[in-house]
């Protein structure tokens, strides 16, 4: 489990309870909002639920809200407005829909509500058609959907290493195929709601790891993002291996993690300029 | 597991499953229209928002945590995102005590069969934010009626963003209070 954050930065019950009609009402800024959801984490149970209740409140109150009533056949345009924008979410990626159970809907005589919306499932589910590429299952656990359509169709067209290597970097194919253990670690971020993912495929034997980073959250131009590997079981040795900076774009980096004792045991870090870890 | 009938129906609505969509309009479109009539100048771009709200919704559905908050108040939260984008991108913002200026000048076909009991109802709300202190009266218009951030508040009105907050969380507190005290009985 990921330590909490530096207790001066973190707030304390009373003022989470304080803010909680901000939070509800997204009046909090950027940062502030960060250290209100690691700090609703980290609260007791009873604090939680209180805040939730309160949120719930104020955003039903009726006194907050105007009295005008939606009419009857907004119901009708709604549904038919969003079930379109499904369907044609769906036909985007019709080629996918193939894989699993198939069918047709005779009810509607529409298409099957198969996972259409390219869930993760459906990936991994193409990738394993592709041999000797398991690295890529990983890859795409880790891209944004965005990334994962790209790259999944690439791969059901009989995507070449040479494409790989164009949209991950140069260095991944040397890495890839370079000979010698390798194991993968993926780092997720405590808060499910945070987006932020990597993962490191890690070559015991050349001691060279590669880092795939996507979706961490923006800090100001410029500010730099570290990866640290954490050792002993009181974690009280850290080595910070690089930092990097995140645009936006996902991120590639070949580390040199030959000087790390132990790797196979190390947890990995990746802290932002606030030194709060993003993912573990 | 708390929420959980909430997550697994958020969860349908991320697969695109029709019940599951037509269970959450059922459940809040009446609150995600109301937010947006009052963000909004006119009733018929209420209706469209709330179109444009449930596909976020959709599009969003996978990130529910019931840990975090209640449906109800992701579903709000992410109303109200996609208002106030709406007002940044259109460069407009509400007028204050636009309820009855709209209902003045609307069409009659628009105005809510119930017009007397709903005019009156605004009224009371507007008469409260009147008995509020000023500057948790002010701050409560622009950031909640008009959409201003709470920083843009701040330097409109050249105060410190910590009174601007407080003056939000008291101004609202006593709304709710004020509004409780008028219903009892």
């Amino acid at each position: 489990m990921t330590p909490p954050p530096p207790s001066s930065s973190m707030m304390p019950p009373t003022r989470l309870i304080d803010l909680a009609a901000l939070d509800a009402f997204d009046l909090l800024d950027e940062y502030e909002a960060e250290i209100y959801t690691r700090s609703f984490h980290h609260a007791p149970a009873s604090v939680q639920e209180e805040i939730r209740r309160i949120q719930a409140e104020l955003v039903t109150d009726a006194a907050l809200l105007c009295t005008d009533e939606p009419p009857a056949d907004l119901r009708r345009r709604v549904l038919k407005h969003v079930n379109s924008a499904i369907e044609k979410d769906g036909s985007r990626y019709a080629p996918l829909a193939t894989i699993g159970a198939g069918g047709r809907d005779d009810r509607n005589g529409r298409s099957s509500r198969l996972p259409v919306m390219p869930t993760l499932y459906v990936w991994r589910a193409a990738t394993f058609v592709l041999a000797g590429v398991a690295v890529l299952l990983l890859l795409m656990m880790t891209l944004t959907q965005q990334h994962a359509n790209q790259v999944t169709q690439w791969a059901l067209n009989n995507l070449t290493s040479d494409q790989l290597q164009r949209y991950i970097g140069p260095d991944f194919r040397t890495f890839f195929f370079n000979h010698g253990t390798r194991h993968h670690v993926f780092l997720n971020p405590d808060d499910p709601n945070d987006t932020a993912q990597a993962v490191l495929l890690i070559n015991e034997q050349n001691g060279q790891a590669f880092l795939i980073v996507d979706h961490m959250p923006n800090f100001s131009n410029g500010a730099e993002y570290t990866v640290s590997v954490v050792l002993g079981d009181d974690g009280d040795h850290r080595i910070n291996l690089h930092r990097f900076e995140f645009q936006g774009n996902l991120v590639s980096l070949q580390l040199d993690v030959s000087h790390v004792p132990d790797i196979a045991a190390a947890r990995w870090e990746i802290t932002g300029p606030d030194g709060y870890v993003l993912v573990a | 597991m708390m929420g959980q009938d909430d997550w697994t129906l958020m969860q349908q609505v991320a697969r695109g499953d029709e019940a599951a969509v037509e269970e959450l309009y059922d459940r809040f479109a009446t609150l995600v229209f109301k937010v947006a009539r009052q963000l909004l100048p006119s009733k018929s771009e209420a209706e469209d928002s709330v179109q444009e709200i449930f596909i976020r919704l959709w599009q969003t559905a996978d990130r529910y945590d019931p840990r975090r908050a209640k449906l109800v108040t992701w579903v709000m939260l992410i109303a109200r995102r996609h208002l106030i984008d709406q007002l940044r991108r259109q460069s407009i913002r509400p007028a204050i005590g636009g309820y009855e200026d709209d209902w003045s000048n609307t069409p009659a076909t628009d105005q809510p069969t119930s017009q007397p009991e709903t005019a009156e109802h605004n009224e009371r709300l507007m008469k409260r934010l009147e008995d509020l202190p000023e500057l948790q009266r002010t701050v409560i218009e622009r950031t909640y009626l008009q959409g201003y951030t709470l920083r843009e508040v701040s330097e409109q009105l050249e105060a410190p963003l910590g009174t601007i907050k407080s003056a939000l969380s008291r101004g609202l507190g006593r709304l709710r209070d004020n509004a409780s005290s008028d219903w009892v009985g």
